[in-house]
């Protein structure tokens, strides 16, 4: 194989993995719509529970065996699914958090934020509702 | 009322949403005491967990466990149903929440991430101080905050009947009191220290006192003598949960002596008894060996003054290494050697045994 295709392959792998990583949060009522990566990550951490505008926060995720799950655990708790699946089963357990709401797919993730005041979530495969979309900081 | 799975296929209605969910597990024992070798498979406890979002800033928590009675494997007759956690939150502020009903009293780190949970325990069996000094639960009210600054420091505040009391009433105007704080300076981190005070009815356990009261005095006890005690208790846990390495170090100081309240022709027969300083240690060691296996050590160390009034004087000493290998995020085994081991001459006698223990957790929903 030419060196030139072998090194066009690989970028192109690179940039597919780059881009399916790179999810979109979205969130309904957060009193803000700019958010640095740190306090997102809090957040999917289970560690904040009241926006600044008082209103609750609600953590909406895709089911523990979806991409979007494993993607978020990379990025959230620099782990995997399986962890972050025990992580919040404990938080829940410890009734030090609510429960994050688990849906089906990412197109219920955005009707459920758009109907909920509170409630955030990442997509990674669905284009974002501009007015739901938070940008990072 | 809508029910959501927590697995999350499903999405069958919004709010208030209700998680139904059963923690377990299964024993085995084997062990060797003076060469009499002793064995038993056991059905440990199945406890039922339900939390309940009832609106948004008011939740509800309770778990109802169903345990062997007077121990585990061949010394249990039986089975006991007991609601262990009772809970209604209301969140105002991160820094504030009021919760009322039965809790596990936030005094360290074990007694409020695990308790029940021994899908999520490091080792098969708790520490030896969830026996004797952990109140574990309070019936009562608690003022909560968390994840506050940038150090995520929270605290809990605890005013609730003590030890001595029932799970349906205390029958005095003494109340325990908890002062607790810690913070998570970093993710998979938390450092804590705790404080709890009480005035222990007569020298009477309850329901709070510990899940394996053997070392409590009792009614009939030749030792037992039915005076009022102050009882303080302080804490200190570091756990950590980074990369391939988990450590969990819990430290307690326990103090017991005689109320000022007491009748002064008893308390003279007492002579030099009644006031104690009794100290616990347990740290545990694991260490990823793949994605879902640890190995792991544990040291659990328990000292109780021969001059304690509540408590069996007793030096004993646990030392061991185990296995866990996750067969998912919701089935967990162990496997452990153990051995037992103290000083002789205190009221609980010295342990003289090795043990192998296999046990498998879960969780259902």
């Amino acid at each position: 194989m030419e060196y030139k295709t072998l090194l066009a392959i690989l970028l192109l792998g690179l940039s597919m993995v780059s881009l399916g990583q790179s999810g979109t949060p979205i969130g309904k009522d957060l009193g803000t719509t700019k958010m640095s990566d740190e306090a997102l990550q809090s957040v999917f951490r289970g560690n904040k529970s009241i926006w600044n505008n008082q209103n609750p926060v609600t953590v909406v995720l895709t089911s523990s065996n979806s991409k979007g799950f494993e993607l978020t655990a990379q990025w959230a708790l620099d782990s995997d699914g399986f962890e972050f699946q025990k992580h919040w089963l404990s938080l829940v357990f410890q009734g030090r958090a609510n429960a994050p709401v688990f849906l089906k797919d990412e197109s219920e993730v955005v009707t459920y934020v758009q109907e909920h005041p509170g409630a955030i979530g990442i997509l990674y495969d669905t284009a974002a509702p501009a007015e739901l979309v938070i940008e990072v900081k | 009322m809508g029910m959501l799975l927590f697995n999350g296929a499903h999405l069958q209605a919004q709010e208030p949403v209700t998680q139904f969910q059963m923690f377990g597990h299964l024993t085995s024992t084997a062990e060797i005491i003076e060469n009499d070798w002793q064995s038993d498979f056991s059905l440990g406890e199945h406890d039922f967990f339900v939390v309940s979002k009832i609106t948004p800033r008011i939740s509800f928590l309770s778990e109802t466990v169903v345990a062997p009675t007077g121990g585990m494997g061949h010394s249990s007759s039986g089975f006991k149903v007991s609601i262990e956690r009772a809970r209604l939150k209301y969140q105002h502020r991160e820094w504030l929440s009021i919760i009322v009903g039965k809790m596990h009293t936030p005094v360290n780190y074990w007694n409020d991430v695990y308790h029940h949970g021994r899908l999520f325990f490091p080792t098969i069996d708790r520490p030896r101080s969830f026996g004797t000094a952990i109140p574990i639960h309070t019936l009562g009210l608690r003022l909560q905050g968390q994840n506050i600054g940038g150090i995520n420091l929270g605290y809990d505040l605890v005013i609730g009947n003590g030890m001595s009391s029932t799970d349906i009433s205390d029958g005095s105007l003494q109340k325990s009191l908890t002062a607790a704080v810690h913070i998570k300076p970093k993710e998979g981190m938390r450092i804590g220290l705790s404080a709890y005070r009480d005035l222990i009815k007569e020298n009477s356990t309850g329901s709070h006192s510990g899940h394996s009261s053997t070392f409590h005095y009792t009614m009939g006890d030749a030792n037992w003598y039915p005076v009022d005690l102050n009882f303080e208790l302080y804490c200190f846990s570091f756990y950590r949960n980074r990369g391939k390495w988990e450590t969990l170090l819990e430290t307690t100081w326990n103090r017991n002596s005689l109320s000022d309240t007491n009748d002064p022709d008893l308390v003279s027969v007492l002579d030099s008894l009644g006031r104690s300083d009794n100290t616990t240690f347990y740290a545990y060691a694991g260490r990823k060996v793949s994605k879902l296996d640890r190995i792991y050590g544990l040291l659990d160390i328990s000292n109780v003054s021969e001059a304690d009034l509540h408590l069996k004087s007793n030096k004993l000493t646990k030392f061991g290494f185990g296995w866990s290998h996750d067969f998912s995020a919701l089935v967990r085994s162990q496997v452990q050697f153990e051995r037992y081991t103290g000083l002789a001459g205190y009221e609980v006698p010295a342990d003289d045994k090795w043990e192998i223990k296999l046990r498998i957790a879960y969780c259902l929903y």
